[in-house]
């Protein structure tokens, strides 16, 4: 077996960037709105000192929305070895996966809405047992992604014995 | 895109669809959808626009036609020479492969309504358990034929490859003797019993004590109940001059209603345990009031654990359990095979397994073995002393008459830290080139022993305390158990690498 450690982590495509940062929008712009308005509504309305929770907000969706996307697509790689697939991801907790190709149970490659219009899919390899079984890489270029379907594929042999 | 037949013959790499009868299927369940065209009611009903409703009940029902109708034109199913892949999704898409040679067995599986319209759901099941949840992998509605023929087709795929490890694992198997490995005679059951004592129990009754006045015949922790006892004896004047002998006798009798529990409840569960070596694996049955009789096949074990506990360990008493990929019950994810074993009984069945504990417990030197960062000693104790300033700042700023109660999270930090110092004594690994062996527990000693060629996945895990200090942990992926996983925790991110390497590397 080749030491996997030594292969050099690539990067996924930079759609993946956008996928990240259209997810965290969705998910801050309702919150951040919802602070806006209490500011303008409840603080504003009562002579309470307002317009700090509103810059407080558009701050927090800018970081969150901006700069943890880019951080955490940065810190995501994956290398593909002759006989293992290793992913690496994370910021304040950083994982770094080893799937052995002969390990894996069956594959699967998807995309969303989000991920099909960015031009990126995901792979998902599942291994034996409940937990901790399913391993997934974002962010790949959909030919990509089957290509290397293909090569896990051809792997996976009767060798279970 | 040809609609599938009834009887047609499974061709290879032709894409199909669900059956069209699937449709109905779908629909059928637009009554049970109902229950999400409720708010909608309310909200007709609230604003008083009943008119509404019929509309509204229409375009409902037009959506779920809709939605059932896309689900089934995205969906599309391809038998391949030695894989099936199934795609599906309306927008979020999903393509999966599941090779022959991983699946294990084929469901067939028809409802009434199915049954009558001669259609069949048909899973697959790999190793994953995730594959059950998620109609992905699922052939929901098919032809009875077809779902028969693809059965069949892949049985023979299987066959066609399993017939060489059928006969090496049959040079290999011992002859097909049956063997008694252990059976617990009812003084080692007494014995396994004393150390179930149960504290859960205790401290259940001692409640229960408290708040129901007539809840126990006898009532231990009075003094009057031990008065009665003695009285017209010699001891009469002694005990009324030691009224602290109450309490005394209150705690012996807990401890004793304790130890009773552990004793009934082990000897109900584990009464006539008879552990067998078969052909195939181990048979083991046991159990007083429900009797039960489990195959475990050797090929089904992942890992072994042989664990103890301080007063167990002195006397010399382990219990083995059995990592494997079925569930010994619901609450206990591994097999018991030994619950009280002297060492050489324990090496006995470990060995069947062809496993062993490297010389741990043998009084060998461990020196060799990795040992995790002691900084795992004041992780735990570190949060506790934080939870406890910000609990002492909030308490003195706001109802400083309760500041008392900052002294329970604080007079646990140096608690703490002392078990952390065992648990790290404990805390050890050592992978001999085939198995991997992994020590820890304070209280209750586990020593794991996983085979490396059964693990699955193996992730570097770096927290953020971890990568200051260049450490992290190793997670290995392991079928069943409670969590799927060992852990070797805190040690050099070089080690752990190295170490991975090797695990992975075995066959």
């Amino acid at each position: 077996m080749t030491d996997e450690d030594t292969l050099p982590i690539q990067p996924v495509e930079p759609g993946y960037r956008t996928v990240l940062r259209v997810h965290a929008l969705m998910l801050a712009a309702p919150l951040a709105l919802a602070a806006i308005v209490a500011d303008q509504l409840l603080l504003r309305k009562n002579d309470l000192p307002w317009g700090f929770l509103s810059v407080f907000a558009v701050l927090a969706v800018l970081i969150w929305v901006v700069g943890v996307p880019g951080r955490k697509y940065q810190r995501l790689g994956y290398a593909m070895g002759a006989d293992a697939l290793r992913v690496v991801r994370g910021m304040m907790f950083h994982t770094d996966t080893v799937v052995p190709f002969v390990r894996v149970q069956h594959i699967d490659v998807g995309a969303g809405p989000i991920e099909r219009m960015a031009g990126v899919a995901h792979l998902v390899v599942h291994t034996a047992g409940a937990h901790n079984s399913i391993v997934t890489l974002p962010g790949l270029n959909r030919e990509a992604a089957m290509a290397m379907r293909d090569t896990i594929r051809a792997q996976i042999q009767t060798d279970f014995a | 895109m040809s609609a599938p037949s009834d009887s047609a013959p499974l061709q290879m790499g032709e894409v199909r669809r669900l059956h069209p009868l699937a449709l109905v299927l779908g629909l059928a369940k637009i009554g049970p959808q109902m229950v999400n065209f409720l708010p909608a009611l309310i909200g007709i009903g609230v604003t008083g626009q009943w008119y509404l409703i019929v509309p509204a009940l229409g375009l409902f029902a037009l959506a779920i036609v809709g939605y059932t109708w896309a689900a089934w034109a995205r969906f599309t199913w391809r038998v391949d020479e030695d894989d099936i892949a199934i795609s599906s999704g309306i927008f979020s898409r999903n393509d999966r492969t599941i090779p022959f040679d991983r699946i294990q067995d084929v469901s067939i599986e028809q409802g009434l309504l199915a049954r009558m319209l001669g259609l069949a759901k048909v899973g697959f099941e790999t190793g994953s358990a995730e594959s059950d949840k998620k109609d992905g992998g699922k052939l929901n509605a098919i032809a009875m034929a077809d779902a028969q023929a693809l059965r069949e087709h892949i049985r023979e795929h299987r066959a066609g490859t399993t017939v060489q490890t059928v006969a090496a694992d049959a040079v290999d198997a011992p002859p097909p003797t049956e063997r008694l490995l252990l059976a617990m005679t009812p003084k080692r059951l007494v014995i396994a019993g004393l150390f179930n004592f149960s504290l859960a129990i205790v401290g259940i009754l001692l409640g229960a004590l408290n708040t129901f006045d007539n809840f126990m015949p006898i009532k231990p922790f009075t003094y009057d109940f031990w008065l009665d006892l003695v009285r017209g004896t010699a001891l009469e004047s002694w005990v009324m001059a030691h009224r602290w002998l109450a309490i005394v006798g209150g705690v012996a009798s807990a401890i004793a209603i304790g130890l009773a529990a552990g004793v009934i409840r082990t000897v109900v569960k584990e009464w006539g345990f008879r552990l067998e070596r078969t052909a195939r694996g181990f048979r083991r049955t046991r159990g007083l009031t429900t009797r039960t009789d489990v195959t475990l096949p050797i090929t089904r074990v992942q890992a072994a654990m042989l664990s103890t506990g301080v007063l167990r360990r002195y006397f010399g008493w382990y219990d083995v359990r059995l990592q494997s990929l079925a569930n010994d019950g619901k609450n206990e994810p591994d097999h018991m095979v030994a619950p009280l074993a002297r060492l050489h009984e324990a090496d006995a069945i470990l060995a069947e397994l062809a496993l062993d504990r490297a010389g741990y417990e043998d009084g060998i030197d461990t020196a060799g073995w990795h040992r995790s960062h002691p900084v795992t000693i004041i992780f735990i104790p570190l949060i506790l002393m934080g939870a406890s300033i910000i609990a002492f700042t909030t308490i003195t700023t706001f109802t400083p008459e309760h500041l008392w109660a900052v002294w329970f999270p604080a007079l646990s930090v140096p608690f703490m830290a002392m078990i952390g110092w065992f648990d790290w004594r404990n805390s050890r690994s050592h992978f001999d080139g085939r198995l991997l062996h992994i020590t820890k527990g304070v209280m209750r000693h586990r020593h794991i022993i996983l085979p490396a060629r059964n693990v699955q996945s193996a992730d570097v895990a770096i927290g953020p305390i971890e990568q200051r200090l260049g450490l992290c942990s190793l997670v290995l992926g392991v079928p069943g158990g409670r969590q799927g996983q060992h852990e070797v925790t805190a040690i050099p991110l070089g080690d752990a690498r190295a170490l991975r390497t090797a695990i992975l590397a075995t066959r």
